[in-house]
């Protein structure tokens, strides 16, 4: 193994009391790949992304970010890694073009607003840039979680089911986004069961629930 | 094609619920009759109780608060309290409707070919007569608080019911003409009466004799509330469905936050109402880089409402009047909590990030600087409040320039620590241990919630009522600094 992988898991293993949800999980994602997981309902997708993004504490194991032990804490692995999970919420009381516009200038994006109306347009939330977040629907809302990752600059994305609530067109063009993002050097951790994803993006794909056979080592 | 049956009325549609309800009451018509026993019982103990305390607090009054400021502050005290019963009318008011139905009902029900007037009316009704109950008893007390004859304490409540069956019927005709312009005017021509009225009160008759101002206030508060509510039932037909929903789909949630203490919840489900309801901004661009784009949007949320710096500035009233009593250093604590409660709705980003780990990992620093940088706005908010509210402590404690300055410095960050605390509070945890109690199993954090925030305001303010000098001001600034630290703390660390 090389040290120079953007994310390395060794030996993760994860327990809710008696229960072992993932037990000596290895995973590696390089630069410019996609590494997609699937599996059952229950698997532990959300677990292990959890895991390493830092949200929850793991029993055994360890996760590396550019050869870093995972310190979610830490200011370089937050800029390097952009992460969106089901524990994402907005503020009640900033638009959605706000909301872009904070995450793009805290990351001190160059021309940050150009940068949030490229996005917007290509997210198809422009219509709703004055919009607050409790008045759009479901799918408006997961494009908005989306765009909040997609706005500011990262090494490594890590989505959680980013299909949820989109429609076909949605999927279409998430897969197209997400291999432009790989191709332009990003690594991708994904879950999820859309075949879309899965056959447009992913270089690898990793099923987790299967037994020994959960590593992609 | 179905035949079109012969509508229903809306008489007829009540009809049919009762007799729906009727056939599935499981309650004996003894128990029935026990529970209303206990609930008649219940309201006549409790009465009595309050109209004892009102009554020996009016003696007690009426012995100590014998110098002119303390009489004089007094004699407003059921004016300020009909106003404040007034802006309370009107905030709910807003906040419900005040006209509102259930999610079931709105579904079911306003889709029927009925008219809406009679199935509302009773609705409109018993916000108004809430009203109309809330005035009453707020003057009714504020009156026997100051020692009122009962001449001028039936007048007092006149105006107090008068005013705020006012306000309600207005907000209500606002509603029916989905305009909240007609709130407006109603709260400032209250405002302007009870003010003709408080002026004109002659200090010879006070608490004797009712004023001809105060009586002539009265009929035309209770006029124009019979004519605003009146007209406000004849609009109630042309309600539109999304005018009456959103004040029902608030209803659950709230009863869920309240049921378990949780305020900071209650607040979130209003906050997020509000801006629901607003659905649209002009969105306000641009700004600086890294995290002092946090505060960024601070500015523009306090550009969007500056209603809240304006009640935060009008809480500096709250230390005057106490000041007013002659209470000296207790003026202290009472500017804090004033400060702490107005400054509350400032922290919405503070609030947001402590509850929500999914934005701080989108932001690339450190939790504690996100939220350190939230608190920067508020905190010079808070600053403001201070140095508006010094010279009412300024006789209290000295008067020192020098010590003015620390003193407003102190009140502002012992507030701002209060409110922090406030916000950032754990929920109620049920999976800690819990605490056998007659209303069932109460996990041990519930009850301390209540007082959130106003442990803070007390233990900020022990040095300057302790010290009432620089000394005490010093450590007041150092202990409400250390608390902030605290809290921030604890919240980046929050599981």
């Amino acid at each position: 193994m090389g040290v120079s992988a953007l994310l390395e898991v060794a030996g993760l293993t994860k327990r809710y009391g008696d229960r072992t949800v993932l037990d000596h999980i290895d995973l590696r994602v390089e630069d410019g790949e996609a590494v997609l997981l699937t599996g059952a309902n229950g698997a532990g997708k959300s677990t292990l992304l959890r895991c390493v993004i830092g949200a929850e504490p793991v029993d055994e194991g360890t996760v590396h970010i550019i050869g870093a032990p995972m310190d979610e804490r830490e200011v370089s692995i937050r800029t390097a890694v952009a992460a969106v999970t089901d524990d994402l919420d907005f503020f009640p009381d900033l638009s959605v073009v706000e909301h872009l516009d904070l995450f793009a200038r805290a990351h001190s994006v160059p021309d940050a607003e150009t940068v949030v109306d490229d996005v917007l347009n290509d997210i198809g939330l422009i219509d709703q840039s004055g919009q607050m977040p409790g008045t759009l629907s479901s799918g408006q809302r997961r494009r908005l979680a989306l765009a909040s990752a997609l706005v500011r600059p990262f090494k490594l994305l890590i989505l959680d089911e980013p299909e949820q609530r989109l429609d076909a067109d949605g999927l279409t063009w998430l897969a197209a986004r997400l291999a432009r993002a790989r191709d332009d050097g990003a690594g991708l951790l994904v879950a999820s069961h859309s075949p879309i994803l899965i056959d447009n993006l992913a270089d690898r794909v990793v099923r987790l629930g299967d037994g020994p056979d959960d590593s992609d080592g | 094609m179905t035949p079109m049956a012969d509508l229903v009325t809306a008489r007829e549609l009540n009809r049919q619920i009762r007799q729906w309800r009727r056939g599935r009451a499981q309650a004996k018509l003894v128990d029935v009759i026990g529970d209303a026993y206990v609930a008649i019982f219940s309201t006549l103990i409790i009465g009595s109780m309050v109209v004892s305390v009102l009554v020996q607090a009016g003696d007690l009054s009426a012995r100590t608060c014998t110098a002119d400021g303390c009489r004089a502050a007094i004699t407003w005290g059921p004016w300020l309290g009909i106003l404040a019963a007034a802006a309370a009318t009107t905030g709910l008011a807003r906040l419900f409707g005040p006209v509102f139905v259930s999610p079931a009902a709105a579904s079911w029900l306003l889709p029927a070919p009925v008219d809406r007037g009679p199935l509302l009316r009773p609705r409109l009704a018993l916000a108004l007569l809430a009203a109309l109950a809330c005035g009453a008893g707020v003057a009714a007390a504020g009156a026997a608080l100051a020692g009122d004859s009962v001449g001028v304490l039936l007048w007092t409540v006149a105006v107090g019911a008068g005013g705020c069956a006012f306000v309600g019927g207005a907000a209500a005709l606002g509603q029916g003409f989905g305009s909240p312009v007609f709130w407006i005017p109603s709260m400032v021509l209250e405002a302007a009466l009870v003010l003709v009225a408080t002026r004109t009160l002659e200090p010879a008759h006070q608490h004797r004799a009712a004023s001809p101002v105060i009586v002539i206030v009265a009929i035309a508060l209770l006029g124009s509330a019979i004519l605003v509510s009146t007209a406000a039932f004849v609009r109630l037909a042309r309600l539109r469905s999304a005018d009456l929903t959103h004040g029902g789909a608030l209803t659950p949630a709230l009863s869920g936050a309240l049921a378990t203490l949780d305020l900071a919840l209650v607040l979130d489900v209003v906050v997020a109402q509000r801006w629901r309801r607003r659905g649209q901004v002009r969105p306000v661009r641009g700004g600086p880089d890294g995290p002092a784009a946090l505060c960024w949007r601070d500015l523009t949320r306090l550009r969007r409402s500056p209603s809240h710096l304006l009640v935060l500035i009008g809480a500096a009233a709250v230390p005057y009047a106490a000041a007013r009593f002659g209470i000296g250093r207790a003026v202290v604590p009472i500017a804090v909590v004033a400060g702490f409660l107005a400054l509350v709705p400032l922290l919405v980003s503070l609030r947001v990030l402590a509850r929500t780990p999914g934005i701080t990992r989108l932001l690339p620093f450190p939790d504690s600087v996100s939220l350190r940088y939230t608190l920067v706005v508020p905190g010079v908010c808070a600053l403001l409040y201070g140095a508006v509210a010094a010279p009412a402590m300024h006789g209290q404690l000295g008067s020192d320039p020098g010590l003015s300055v620390t003193v407003a410095v102190a009140v502002a960050l012992s507030a701002l620590a209060a409110a922090v605390r406030w916000v950032t509070g754990r929920p109620p945890d049920y999976a800690r241990p819990l605490v056998s109690t007659p209303a069932g199993a109460v996990p041990t954090n519930l009850y301390g919630s209540a007082f959130r925030g106003f442990d803070i305001a007390l233990v900020t303010s022990v040095p300057l009522l302790l010290a009432p000098d620089g000394n005490g001001a010093t450590f007041s600034i150092a202990i409400a600094l250390g608390t902030l630290a605290i809290l921030v703390t604890r919240a980046v660390n929050r599981p």
